[in-house]
């Protein structure tokens, strides 16, 4: 990640507002459409709610009155409701992006995670399904 | 067509029958390990015996007659208190935790985590060993061992599984592990020998050489053009390729056999009432082609016929034509699995 990025503090780990995933010029790259405050809760729920695999990457949503609400758009300009976060340094630098789980196997949110959204009611076991076998899906 | 269904209950993620055993994952890590050729015979004495040779397989294309059948069930339910009955044994699965896909191929079983690939056998699934660190999107068994893997934006992976079952030490299935195509990838199947790889992102491919050039493209097989070309839903049944046109409409296409090593497409489409919600996903089976809509699973089988079975499913599969137990639907909901079985 370049320096140069605006950062905030959630407990022990920081967070990075990356620039290369906002105002894109191309679109290899997902972008976020709500705001960095909005950015920073999706990242301080992960961290809240343990939704992280192998210490360094998790899962988030933009949860609304509860529901999962948009927050981005895949490369293809299509909305997501999934983030990813990333600590690629494994130096609790944290970072993250909007994902479509059908554009990268690396992006789909682990099973384990997808599970704990499902015992908190957060998404539907079908729903679930559908990501984990890589079907259409609005959750 | 006569169709019954098994309702088992539990919580389950994935399942197999194989060799006279019923596995089934659970959604807490476990492989339960189930006495299917038991609970065959005994529910067959309680409702008919013909349900042991419907579930079976030895009853395709033969009529049920109804005096056949004990009471008028085409229903059976099993408790979790009934099936514990036949339980032969549980283990963990290679993470301790729920798994993303299995398959099979003789006595292999492959794994899917989101930790990588891990390859066990049926009969010692307490032993484990792990191929690649890398997780899949679906794993496509072929013939003769075959196994080809959809990884993303890596592309599609091979492994090729010893025919014969004596290699229990792991040795040489990693070596048998590598990238042939390094096009993105979202689900491989198998046409007749040939990978077709289907993807969100990018042209499918089907490609008898299994290499990275582009044998077929969609121009060539395709004569209508969808008008969904992001969301592309595709799939391969034997001699046919199947395509979402849009949101009601499958486009068929059959692989015409030739006297030239060329082959030759002819197509036709499906239209789907509108009560069925979205196209989402499909498969082949052995009795014809099954496609997810929103608001139900759609079976069209060989002779055209339809059977529609309403409701949101959590996952569904039906095993490989050549395999016993391929008549077998298998459909999991959020509290039972159900296991209809037709006599195609």
């Amino acid at each position: 990640m370049p320096n140069g990025h605006q950062t905030r503090k959630y407990n022990d780990c920081t967070y990075i507002f990356s620039d290369l995933h906002r105002n894109l010029q191309n679109r290899n790259k997902s972008e976020w459409k709500i705001n960095q405050d909005e950015e920073f809760n999706s990242f301080a729920l992960m961290c809240d709610e343990n939704w992280i695999f192998k210490d360094y990457k998790g899962g988030s949503l933009h949860r609304i009155n509860s529901s999962n609400e948009k927050l981005g758009k895949n490369r293809s300009l299509e909305w997501v409701k999934i983030a990813k976060f990333v600590d690629s340094t494994k130096n609790s630098e944290w970072h993250g992006y909007p994902v479509d789980y059908r554009e990268s196997i690396h992006d789909k949110p682990p099973t384990k995670i997808l599970k704990e959204w499902v015992n908190k009611g957060i998404i539907r076991k079908s729903q679930m399904g559908k990501i984990v076998d890589n079907r259409g899906c609005d959750i | 067509m006569t169709a019954m269904s098994l309702r088992i209950e539990g919580e389950y993620w994935d399942f197999l029958i194989k060799y006279n055993k019923l596995f089934l994952w659970n959604f807490e890590g476990e492989i339960e390990i189930y006495n299917w050729e038991e609970i065959l015979r005994e529910i067959s004495h309680k409702y008919g015996d013909f349900i042991y040779s419907l579930y079976n397989g030895s009853m395709i294309n033969q009529i049920i007659k109804e005096k056949d059948i004990t009471g008028h069930y085409n229903d059976i339910y099993l408790s979790r208190f009934d099936l514990d009955r036949y339980l032969d044994k549980k283990e963990l699965t290679p993470t301790g935790d729920v798994i993303t896909s299995i398959n099979s191929y003789n006595e292999n079983i492959l794994i899917n985590t989101d930790d990588g690939l891990f390859i066990s056998f049926l009969n010692d699934m307490g032993k484990f060993e792990k191929i690649t660190d890398m997780p899949f999107y679906n794993i496509s068994v072929g013939t003769y061992g075959k196994v080809a893997l959809a990884g993303g934006e890596e592309g599609v992976f091979e492994l090729l599984l010893p025919i014969n079952n004596l290699n229990k030490n792991y040795k040489g299935y990693k070596e048998g592990f590598r990238n042939i195509i390094k096009k993105h990838s979202n689900r491989t199947s198998w046409v007749k020998n040939n990978i077709y790889s289907s993807s969100y992102i990018e042209e499918f491919i089907l490609n008898p050489m299994n290499t990275n050039e582009i044998i077929y493209g969609e121009d060539q097989i395709y004569k209508y053009s969808a008008k969904e070309e992001i969301t592309k839903v595709t799939w391969v049944n034997n001699n046919k390729i199947y395509r979402k046109l849009n949101s009601s409409t499958l486009e068929e296409v059959t692989i015409l056999d030739s006297e030239n090593e060329e082959l030759n497409f002819k197509s036709r489409t499906l239209n789907f009432q509108g009560w069925k919600g979205e196209i989402i996903a499909g498969a082949g089976a052995a009795y014809g082609t099954i496609v997810e809509c929103e608001n139900a699973l759609v079976v069209i089988f060989k002779d055209k016929s339809v059977m529609n079975i309403p409701g949101e499913v959590v996952r569904w599969k039906s095993y490989k034509s050549k395999e016993r137990y391929s008549n077998i639907l298998g459909i999991i909901y959020d509290e039972e699995l159900v296991l209809t079985a037709f006599n195609y």
